[in-house]
């Protein structure tokens, strides 16, 4: 293996430990399944790194990675029926693996954020995931979904106040 | 509802990779780098999150941008309102020794210390007069002001001397001959006011004084400024007179020639400026006496009581010893020198609000013709090039201007003082004839 190689395997490496959070969190509430997000997840940086090994550019990582887990999650929708048959039949529950080790007040917590989450539209459900839970600037989401900084800044907006409507609903109830 | 949403999107970033995941994964992906080695050339990665060290450099440069922005944004709510802040304010004490501080110490050439320095003494100037016409100058608060006048006006003359001896005459000259009229500007509102206010606190005389004194170590350093020009033009008339032959020294000399024309092209200015405001002073105050005087004319016919009680007479003896306050003034016919007022052993009691009495000791007119004479010598001075005693003619000028006015306040003052108790002699009078 050549030195150049393992030089940017390292670089590549970093971002994931750097990045892999994130991305199983967009894709986890874009899909609303943890095991598909996973899925998703792994399939992100090897598609990333299928298509650095071609020698080509990144100009953004970050950017990059939501842009090809974006893409992976809209194939996800589009087979989703017989996606999901596959994961129930093999895994059984969901959350199985991972949240064996979590407590039973991070479990209640994600549930609470996904049913909240679930009740928005994909748009905002991925607006919001990447501006405050995974903290990405307005340039970088920008980047990400092929809008401009002001569509996004827009979209921003909307999002929070109808995400705002759907606590204030949860709340009232 | 924020803090809902605050708590939504905390539970959101609860959600992450067990330990366990995050490491199957990572094996995965490595597994599958090592069967997708990287074919033909060097893939880049670039992120933007890593900062290089190209990009540090802007990086802190940044940073102390908006380190010095937050100072700023994050200060300014104390520094804004320190700005305005009176002497015996909370927060005066910052306004002088913070943002004032501040704006001197950003200041690093004399030109920019210079006007640094006159703008404070202005402040100063201006806070005094906010306080005294509230009635709030006390004389802590006026020592508090004074101090800081003079601490001001010493660096500004230090300043100026740095001008001087930089050789950056013209500046030097330019900041005195602006400060002087702000001063005296200054001078002036404080003595109104002081005038003006009936009441106890009249705290405006040391500051008044401090402001004199200001005024001449600022003409002081006017002086020096103009002596140094004239004795270096001498010197190079001196030494061109003797005629050297030295190619080279000749054009040092014809060289110093050149800088001292142009210097005493902007010394000319001064002088002449200053000679044209003494001038426009003295005129203001001639037709002002002129004015003064054609009143004086008329007034007799018009206010003197002649309905007065036949026991007026008496009544002089409650008048202050003074001959001035019950002098009756008798009309000349054309002019009327202060000679030709004649004072009568009274008869009667004047109308005490238009009481015009003859200077016996200051004679205004007489000080007048003074200073017209000393501005045509000043010209004369000044045509001939003799800078610095022109300069010095028109400060004199000044002066006397000055003591003109001030003379005409304090008569003001005693005129009105002495009007208050001729009234008061008045009203015991009609209270006596009614009374018999």
């Amino acid at each position: 293996m050549s030195e150049e190689h393992t030089k940017i395997q390292h670089i590549f490496m970093k971002c994931y430990e750097e990045h892999s959070d994130a991305i199983l969190r967009y894709c986890h509430f874009q899909t609303s399944n943890r095991e598909v997000a996973l899925d998703l997840v792994q399939d992100t940086f090897m598609k990333t790194w299928g298509y650095l090994s071609e020698g080509k550019e990144i100009d953004n990582i970050k950017a990059f990675l939501y842009k090809v887990a974006k893409n992976l999650i809209i194939d996800y929708r589009r087979k989703k029926k017989s996606y999901s048959l596959d994961a129930i039949t093999e895994t059984g529950v969901e959350f199985s693996e991972g949240d064996e080790s979590e407590d039973a007040t991070n479990k209640f917590d994600k549930e609470f954020v996904l049913s909240q989450l679930e009740k928005l539209d994909p748009d905002s459900q991925e607006i919001l995931t990447m501006r405050y839970i995974n903290e990405m600037s307005i340039k970088e989401i920008a980047e990400a979904t092929d809008l401009t900084p002001n569509n996004v800044s827009v979209k921003i907006h909307r999002s929070i106040d109808k995400m705002k409507q759907v606590l204030k609903e949860y709340y009232e109830i | 509802m924020k803090k809902e949403f605050k708590n939504f999107i905390r539970a959101a970033k609860k959600e992450r990779l067990s330990e366990n995941e995050r490491t199957v994964l990572r094996s995965k992906i490595l597994e599958f780098i090592s069967f997708n080695p990287i074919r033909g050339k060097t893939p880049v990665i670039r992120e933007r999150n890593y900062l290089s060290v190209f990009e540090v450099r802007y990086f802190v440069k940044a940073a102390s941008l908006v380190l010095i922005f937050a100072v700023i944004a994050g200060g300014s709510g104390v520094s804004v309102a320190a700005s305005s802040a009176l002497p015996g304010d909370k927060l005066y004490s910052i306004k002088v020794n913070v943002n004032e501080e501040i704006e001197t110490s950003l200041a690093r050439s004399p030109e920019a210390r210079v006007a640094i320095n006159s703008k404070k003494v202005e402040r100063r100037l201006v806070e005094a007069q906010e306080l005294d016409k509230d009635n709030k100058l006390s004389p802590e608060l006026q020592s508090i002001v004074e101090k800081k006048i003079e601490q001001h006006i010493d660096s500004l003359s230090q300043d100026i001397e740095d001008l001087r001896k930089e050789g950056n005459v013209e500046l030097a000259l330019e900041t005195t001959s602006n400060l002087t009229p702000v001063l005296e500007a200054h001078k002036e509102i404080l003595e109104e006011t002081e005038e003006g206010n009936e009441s106890e606190h009249k705290n405006t005389d040391v500051l008044i004084a401090r402001v004199e004194d200001s005024i001449k170590e600022v003409e002081d350093s006017e002086n020096a400024i103009i002596a140094a020009v004239q004795d270096d033009s001498e010197e190079v008339v001196t030494m061109a007179m003797m005629k050297v032959s030295d190619p080279v020294e000749d054009q040092l000399v014809k060289q110093a020639q050149d800088d001292i024309e142009t210097l005493s092209e902007n010394v000319e200015k001064v002088v002449k400026s200053r000679i044209k405001t003494a001038k426009e002073k003295i005129s203001i105050i001639k037709s002002d006496r002129e004015l003064e005087l054609s009143i004086i004319n008329k007034v007799p016919e018009v206010t003197i009581l002649e309905n007065t009680t036949p026991t007026e007479t008496k009544e002089v003896s409650i008048i202050p010893a003074d001959p001035m306050a019950t002098v009756k003034e008798i009309p000349a016919k054309d002019t009327i020198p202060e000679s030709e007022v004649i004072i009568e052993t009274p008869t009667k009691v004047v109308n005490p609000t238009i009481v015009k009495t003859g200077e016996d000791t200051f004679d205004i007119d007489k000080k007048i013709n003074e200073a017209e004479r000393i501005i045509r010598e000043a010209e004369v001075k000044l045509e001939n090039g003799r800078f610095k005693e022109a300069l010095s003619l028109a400060q004199e000028v000044n002066r006397i201007a000055s003591e003109i006015e001030t003379f005409k306040k304090l008569k003001a003052q005693g005129l009105a003082q002495q009007a208050l108790e001729i009234q008061k002699a008045l009203k015991a009078q009609a209270y006596e004839a009614q009374k018999n």
